[in-house]
């Protein structure tokens, strides 16, 4: 996607999920890039696999659910994939971190928030406990927190919703991770909040020269944070391509379709909203074709039979559809 | 004295629903209170919707919930269709309910899983004294069409077997079985997709005008809200600080909180790199205790003595445009200086 050398290179994974109901697709042949220092949104509904995917990565799903059918995850020469549980706890955190939706569920609610970071910095760097507890206010103050040294010995259910939110990125950030994956880190949070946690993200990632994945449903959150998309739909990646462009001219008819589903600030009142008929297909049994066949306009006879293969014509741009819609014009 | 009616411009139009100096307090123990709504009023007039838009805390549920009586207000009056429910009967306010509705957020656990569809549908015609079966299931059926749901395909189901929106049109379809005069919704899109967002957004504008209905629409997201209402009133810790026409909002936003809450929408649009630094630094205070004068003002970017020492009272600025600033935005864009 990008024509830097990637740091995170996926190629065509499969996470398969053994459930009581059959094995779920629910990462079906999902390639992407993510380049050092760069944002990649990943954006898509409920169910469509996007968390598995960001799960896959830090192999942070039980063996008894997950199913590898297929892929790679390759960062920094090695397939993510084939390390064991032991060299695999060396990545994460220190090489890739992830914050999840809810602080309050992903924090430890009985440990103070400052011996939180703590662990997460004694675990991977060798330091002391004195200098542990210095650099863990330190980070504490650098994502914003106000009276960081007072703040550390508090519990979390004594924080915000938003204050919560910046002592996970702290826990995240303790070791200097390379690429941060934040799955839908703002979607529990008001929106000036929200606004505020984005900045504090922007900014952080000036600062270390990160790269970040991030999860979200809400296409106003990427539009200004990404600099490239992949929408994602029923365990597939169906478009991709530089932010702007692919907001400005969308050419598969899903991400035209979501697009339109949002209601706008600037839109008339009683504006009549587009729609999306029917419901994903259940991922147990995805139907032959492209899976948003059953749902879209513009489908044909071939739609349902045959799973069109990204194209990626230009521009960094990429799309699974056998009739997209018409390129910018001008 | 605090704060007049917020009434749209006098064009004769009936009101339905009228709020007068709503306040509601929780006492939290140990002597210790919170004023959850702390002198809101408001008209609703026929046929409109009114939007209620404000952040987690600012008091607009139980706004939703004092107008349903539930539980009712500690002070203040809330008068539908001329008869103010407080001085109803058990017997009375029951009746009442027939002309008063509410769709609640969470479409799933809002609605009894051990009944099916039919059942629940009906079970307000039950409370509402039609006695006559046959009559129930009709309304039940045609009501559960009029939300586009097939009345032979769920009528037998349990909630669980139906998806989030499916859900959502079955509450939709037990608020309006008797057909009410006002309906509340209370962040009826906020659980689901964007695409099921739509999907149920519309319905509610087809229902509206089907059963001629007046709406309070309650949620947090601004867009959404803006789409449906006709007017919007802005909640700031249990206070309304600015009431205006949907249309005025993005070019006219009066209020500094209203300014903050409209740059705040990440809009989907081709745009570049969000800017940073444009929300005022901190979080909103706690309604344990609120600070003095105007309660937005330690995070208003525009505050000077007076906000602290005098609270602003919601006061005309233009035709149906109340704002409660003593220093009112005057270009009225989320970017625009006093």
């Amino acid at each position: 996607m990008s024509a830097a050398s990637p740091l995170l290179s996926i190629r065509d994974l499969k996470s398969y999920l053994r459930t009581p109901h059959g094995v779920v697709r629910a990462v079906d042949g999902v390639s992407l890039e993510l380049a050092a220092g760069r944002t990649l949104g990943l954006v898509g509904e409920s169910g469509c696999g996007k968390s598995v995917l960001a799960r896959s990565i830090l192999g942070l799903l039980p063996e008894s659910i997950l199913i590898k059918a297929g892929g790679e995850i390759r960062y920094e020469g090695r397939d993510l994939r084939d390390l064991s549980e032991r060299e695999l706890r060396s990545v994460r955190g220190r090489e890739i971190a992830m914050i999840f939706q809810d602080p309050m569920t992903s924090l430890n609610p009985v440990i103070r928030v400052g011996a939180q970071i703590q662990q997460a910095l004694r675990l991977h760097l060798r330091c002391s406990r004195a200098e542990a507890r210095e650099r863990a206010v330190d980070l504490l103050d650098s994502v914003g927190i106000t009276a960081p040294a007072r703040r550390a010995e508090s519990y979390p259910h004594e924080l915000s919703g938003g204050m919560r939110q910046r002592v996970m990125i702290a826990v995240a950030l303790a070791c200097g991770p390379k690429v941060l994956i934040a799955d839908e880190p703002t979607t529990a949070l008001d929106v000036t909040v929200q606004a505020q946690i984005l900045d504090l993200l922007q900014e952080l990632q000036e600062k270390r020269g990160m790269a970040l994945i991030l999860i979200t449903h809400n296409l106003g959150v990427v539009a200004g944070m990404a600099d490239d998309v992949a929408v994602m739909y029923a365990g597939r990646i169906v478009e991709h391509g530089p932010t702007s462009a692919l907001l400005a001219a969308p050419r598969m008819p899903y991400t035209a379709a979501l697009l339109r589903s949002v209601p706008r600030l600037d839109d008339p009142v009683h504006s009549r909203l587009e729609t999306i008929g029917g419901r994903p297909p259940l991922l147990i049994e995805p139907p032959p074709g492209c899976r948003f066949a059953p749902r879209c306009p513009r489908a044909t006879g071939l739609c349902a039979q045959d799973p069109a293969e990204t194209r990626e014509p230009a521009d960094d741009r990429g799309f699974r559809c056998w009739h997209p819609l018409e390129a910018a014009h001008g | 004295m605090a704060d007049g009616p917020a009434i749209a411009p006098g064009d004769g139009a009936e009101v339905v629903l009228s709020v007068r100096e709503l306040t509601r307090t929780f006492a939290l123990g140990r002597g210790q209170h919170v004023h959850a709504v702390a002198g809101v009023s408001f008209d609703i007039f026929a046929g409109e919707t009114l939007g209620l838009v404000g952040e987690s805390g600012c008091g607009k549920t139980t706004v939703g919930r004092a107008i349903m009586q539930l539980p009712p207000q500690s002070s203040g009056e809330v008068i539908l269709e001329g008869r103010p429910l407080a001085q109803l009967s058990a017997a009375e306010l029951r009746a009442s309910r027939g002309r008063l509705q509410m769709v609640f957020q969470d479409p799933i656990s809002s609605l009894n899983p051990m009944r099916t569809i039919g059942e629940i549908v009906m079970t307000p015609l039950v409370v509402a004294g039609q006695h006559d079966r046959t009559a129930r299931e009709r309304l039940a059926r045609e009501t559960l069409e009029a939300v586009g749901l097939d009345p032979d395909a769920v009528w037998k189901r349990h909630p669980h077997e139906l998806s989030g929106g499916q859900c959502q049109r079955v509450s939709i379809a037990r608020a309006l079985v008797l057909r009410p005069r006002l309906l509340i919704c209370d962040e009826p899109v906020s659980s689901l997709d964007v695409s099921v967002q739509a999907q149920i957004l519309n319905l509610l504008e087809d229902a509206k005008a089907r059963f001629g209905l007046t709406m309070l629409f309650i949620a947090h997201d601004l867009a959404v809200v803006k789409n449906v209402s006709d007017r919007l009133a802005v909640m700031y810790l249990g206070r309304l600080c600015e009431v205006a026409p949907s249309g005025r909002f993005h070019e006219h936003a009066a209020h500094p909180y209203t300014a903050t809450l409209l740059a705040a929408v990440p809009e989907a649009r081709p745009q570049g790199k969000r800017q940073r630094n444009r929300m005022p630094k901190g979080e909103v205070s706690s309604p344990l205790n609120p600070p003095s004068g105007c309660r937005f003002r330690l995070r208003c970017p525009f505050t000077t003595e007076r906000c602290a020492a005098e609270e602003p009272q919601l006061r005309p600025i233009a035709p149906g445009h109340l704002v409660a600033c003593h220093f009112p935005l005057a270009g009225g864009s989320a970017d625009a200086k006093p």
